[in-house]
């Protein structure tokens, strides 16, 4: 089997909490992706996600310190200089935004930001890699691309704004694509077209995905495996069929019962109860089991080690493994 | 291993330290010198080395340390005294100065803030009209018709502080107005003028404080301007400002006489702007490093 | 676009009215006749009334404003008692000092500030910060005038590198006439440079927070491009902004500073005029720095426009 394109091996991150120290947030995460592999990572705001999307980039702020290795093609981004980390940036790894109006220079054409990194990266002119862009534009299925082009983004709508954001991420056709909540702040109309372009984009140029969300309808539309995060930690792995249909973890289940979906008159959203602990605060034991329905004493004895459960599955649950066993 | 370059890494983990520690050293090094020139002001009130209106003509020129502790000028008068007293010349004109227009100010901008339309439609056009005025102009202005001396001088500093403290207070004071327990004492039926005494004042005051210390700063530098032009106090009375013109002839001969009384203004003017920002720091711990 | 543009127009119309009004009523209200301090205590009664009735000050408030405003509007400033010259033509000599002084002191300041305060920003907490803030502390305490004194006691009393004053006008060349504004651009420059250096610190290190920058550095852009092409440049209006603030300090700064390097410019003439006590002179002039500091503040307001393409769309 050929070697993953990125691995994330037992990668721990802390951040430099305002009364001196550090707070851990992530802790104890391994992921493999393949070439062309789709990962989604679900959770809720807070669990973490969003700081492994940037830890790959190697964009953490200067608070944040990262432990573990991150390797990409066998290299380890962890310990990358600045200077090796700005050509894999962009060139290996594209990273599309969850804000698709702040992520844009304001003060800068989206065309020119599009050709930006092509300039820089690649070499190009700026005429050829401003015509690259329309290019890229369309692609994205930006109507009227050569015009909008030199538009500023304040002119353009929200959707139109994340295929700018999409467009500039794939411009240097990277082989990882990372895309962090990236229909989060857009319409519900809007949401299924930009997912849409990403799929399609994607696939045809052969990129692996990731694609950080706390929407399981969106991952259970896009990626092929997925990987549960709660409180900085992995909960459950495995194909996204696997883990949506026959979930493992408890906290996965009440992902899932909270998904909202058409019920009988009178029926009522089911929640999770309680909201996800501050890191400083984490019950002792399981991450979970202060808001655990299927909570025992053991549970709070100590942290569940991670087990796998099958090739590619996985799960951090006492209760799963009894569950495997009878 | 860290992702980010290691400079970074441990400017991060000193930095939250090191802002403490300049905060808290502003705020020091900011008051020991309003304090030693506060202590100098008041002392050349009643005790000065040698009277400093005293001319010795066979002493002029003499460097420091040979005739009294910082020598003596081109009509032999002793420096230093002439600085001690000049500390209190400035000092109570800009103290005065601010006082008057942050008293003024205050007053337009609160009531801009309670009352907003054309009030603040005009006031806000006079402002502009004062700020285009600098107090150097004004004091010209002043000076042709009423004679130039102290009085014109404190005029033309406080007018122009009238504009900047409203702009601060109004501000500051619309922040406060829209806060939840304004409006509920709105609802109660509280007054305009009530309101601005009750919860308007007490929570811009911290405000008006550092803009204070600020501006006194600025006023220091514009009497030292007006004086040096021959705008400020009528001599013989010393002030910097004049001290530094006459010195001009000698720059030569005499360096520290340009030098000395140019130290005494920059450094009580450093000491209000580093009490300025220690005390804002102070006050809004966010603002920090900004 | 036109609508805005008229707007700020009228606005700045209605400003220069309220400031010359302002003048104007000054001059008149306060206690003291014109006539009799520019005369002086030699005056006899007949040469007072002589002079009031040129001066016009035998006619009404009023008319007398309205008399000096169409003057001003049509370029007529009226003539100086001392010189007994158009006051225009004295002004537009003056100028031609005052206004290369006041320009070159600006590029100085932001050569100086831009550079350091975005240097600050992207080292936070650096070395360098620590010592460019010391160092805008500095230039912001020292009073203008007096770096001018140091400057002339180090390079011309003791080098004798330069003049340590004067001008010898532009007739005399390009190169001597820049010569002799070097150092007191530089005086005036110093303490602008020390605020505009904070502002841009701050400035530049909220915008450095702003997602687009991250977006940026996603690109593969090396820290120093992302500074520079994308958190500079969106940090422009409020340096700009304190730029135009400034003007006023700025004006006051080259008064002194002109008396510092015995430079015929608009600040001279006005001392002179008040030492004279030639108040048409007095009046005009002053007008003539505050017509300027708001005109300045108007083309700040303008240049939001160059550099935010999203006012432009409001607009």
């Amino acid at each position: 089997m050929t070697p993953p394109l990125l691995r994330i091996e037992d990668l721990a991150i802390s951040i430099d909490s305002t009364h001196g120290g550090r707070q851990p947030i992530l802790t104890d995460i391994d992921v493999a992706l393949h070439a062309g592999e789709t990962l989604g990572i679900v959770g809720e705001s807070g669990s973490g996600k969003s700081l492994l999307s940037l830890a790959i980039m190697g964009l953490l702020p200067a608070a944040a310190h990262a432990t573990g290795r991150i390797l990409l093609e066998g290299r380890d981004l962890l310990g990358m200089d600045e200077d090796t980390l700005c050509t894999v940036r962009g060139r290996n790894i594209g990273m599309i935004f969850q804000e698709p109006l702040t992520a844009l220079n304001p003060a800068m054409t989206v065309g020119d930001q599009i050709a930006e990194g092509l300039v820089v990266q690649e070499g190009l002119s700026w005429r050829a890699a401003r015509r690259e862009a329309v290019t890229l534009l369309d692609r994205v299925r930006m109507p009227d691309a050569a015009r909008l082009s030199r538009a500023y983004p304040h002119a353009l709508s929200g959707g139109q704004r994340q295929r700018v954001g999409i467009a500039i991420a794939l411009a240097m056709k990277p082989a990882l694509m990372i895309a962090d909540e990236p229909t989060t702040a857009l319409d519900v109309t809007v949401q299924a077209e930009v997912l849409d372009i990403l799929d399609d984009l994607t696939r045809d140029a052969g990129m692996a995905l990731i694609l950080v969300s706390h929407d399981l309808g969106v991952i259970a539309r896009m990626c092929a495996r997925t990987l549960v995060l709660y409180a900085g930690r992995r909960m459950e792995e495995g194909a996204t069929r696997d883990v949506l249909t026959a979930p493992l973890n408890p906290y996965t289940r009440g992902l899932l019962r909270a998904v909202p979906r058409r019920q009988a008159a009178g029926g009522r959203l089911s929640t999770i109860p309680g909201t996800v602990p501050s890191f400083a605060a984490l019950p002792p034991g399981c991450c979970f089991s202060d808001r655990c329905p299927d909570v025992i004493v053991a549970c709070h004895a100590g942290e569940p080690a991670w087990t796998p459960a099958a090739p590619g599955r996985g799960v951090r649950c006492l209760r799963a493994h009894g569950e495997a066993a009878s | 291993m860290s992702v980010v370059a290691p400079s970074d890494t441990r400017q991060a983990a000193s930095a939250g330290r090191l802002r403490r520690a300049m905060s808290r050293g502003n705020l020091l090094i900011g008051s020991l010198l309003i304090g030693l020139m506060g202590g100098i002001a008041l002392l050349s009130l009643v005790w000065t080395p040698l009277p400093p209106g005293k001319l010795q003509i066979v002493q002029k020129l003499k460097p420091p340390l040979t005739q009294g502790l910082l020598g003596t000028d081109h009509l032999g008068r002793d420096v230093a005294s002439m600085l001690m007293v000049g500390a209190w010349n400035s000092l109570s004109i800009a103290v005065l100065a601010v006082a008057m227009g942050a008293f003024a100010g205050t007053l337009v901008g609160v009531t801009v803030a309670s009352r907003r339309g054309w009030f603040e439609a005009i006031m806000m056009r006079a402002n502009d009209v004062i700020f285009a005025l600098p107090p150097i102009l004004s004091a010209m202005m002043l000076g042709a018709l009423l004679g130039t001396g102290r009085r014109t001088a404190i005029i033309a500093i406080a007018v122009f502080m009238v504009p900047v403290f409203a702009r601060v207070t109004a501000s500051a004071a619309l922040q406060v107005w829209s806060r939840d327990y304004v409006l509920a004492a709105r609802g109660a039926g509280k007054g305009g003028i009530r309101i601005t005494v009750d919860h308007i004042l007490p929570n811009i005051a911290n405000q008006i404080i550092v803009q204070v210390t600020i501006q006194l700063g600025l006023a220091i530098l514009t009497e030292a301007g007006l004086s040096f032009l021959g705008l400020g106090m009528a001599p013989p009375a010393p002030t910097w400002g004049r001290m530094l013109a006459d010195a001009q002839t000698y720059l030569g001969r005499a360096p520290w006489l340009a030098i000395l009384p140019g130290l005494a203004i920059a450094l009580t003017v450093l000491g209000f702007n580093m009490l300025g920002d220690g005390l804002r720091d102070l006050f809004d711990p966010r603002e920090k490093g900004r | 676009m036109t609508g805005l543009l008229l707007r700020r127009f009228a606005s700045l119309f209605l400003t220069l009215l309220a400031v010359s009004a302002v003048i104007f009523l000054v001059m008149d209200v306060l206690p003291g006749d014109p006539a009799a301090i520019m005369l002086g205590t030699s005056a006899t009664p007949e040469t007072l009334e002589a002079l009031r009735r040129e001066l016009g000050l035998d006619q009404p408030l009023v008319l007398r404003y309205l008399s000096w405003l169409a003057g001003v509007a049509s370029g007529d400033l009226g003539n100086s008692y001392t010189y007994g010259v158009p006051v225009a033509g004295l002004i537009a000599e003056r100028l031609a000092v005052t206004l290369p002084l006041a320009f070159i002191a600006i590029l100085l300041s932001v050569a100086i500030a831009i550079p350091l305060g975005v240097a600050s920003a992207a080292r936070r907490n650096g070395a360098v910060d620590y010592a460019a803030g010391l160092l805008s502390q500095m230039f912001i305490a020292v009073p203008g005038f007096w770096v001018g004194l140091l400057l002339v006691m180090v390079f011309s009393v003791s080098l004798g590198w330069v003049p340590s004053g004067g001008f010898p006008g532009w007739q005399a060349g390009l190169m001597p006439a820049l010569g002799a504004l070097v150092l007191p651009a530089i005086a005036l420059a110093l303490p602008q440079a020390g605020v505009l250096t904070r502002v841009t610190r701050s400035a530049v290190i909220e915008v450095m927070n702003e997602d687009f920058v991250r977006t940026a550095r996603a690109k593969g852009l090396p820290r120093r491009t992302a500074l520079w092409r994308h958190a500079v440049p969106n940090a422009l209006v409020p340096v700009v902004t304190i730029l135009g603030l400034q003007f006023t300090f700025l004006i006051a700064g080259a008064v002194l500073v002109e008396n510092v390097f015995n430079l015929p410019g608009l600040g001279r003439l006005a001392l002179q005029a008040l030492s004279q006590r030639d108040i048409i002179v007095m009046q005009d002039v002053v007008l003539f720095f505050a017509a300027l500091v708001i005109v300045m503040n108007f083309l700040v307001d303008l240049s939001y426009l160059a550099l935010d393409p999203r006012l432009r769309k409001r607009a």
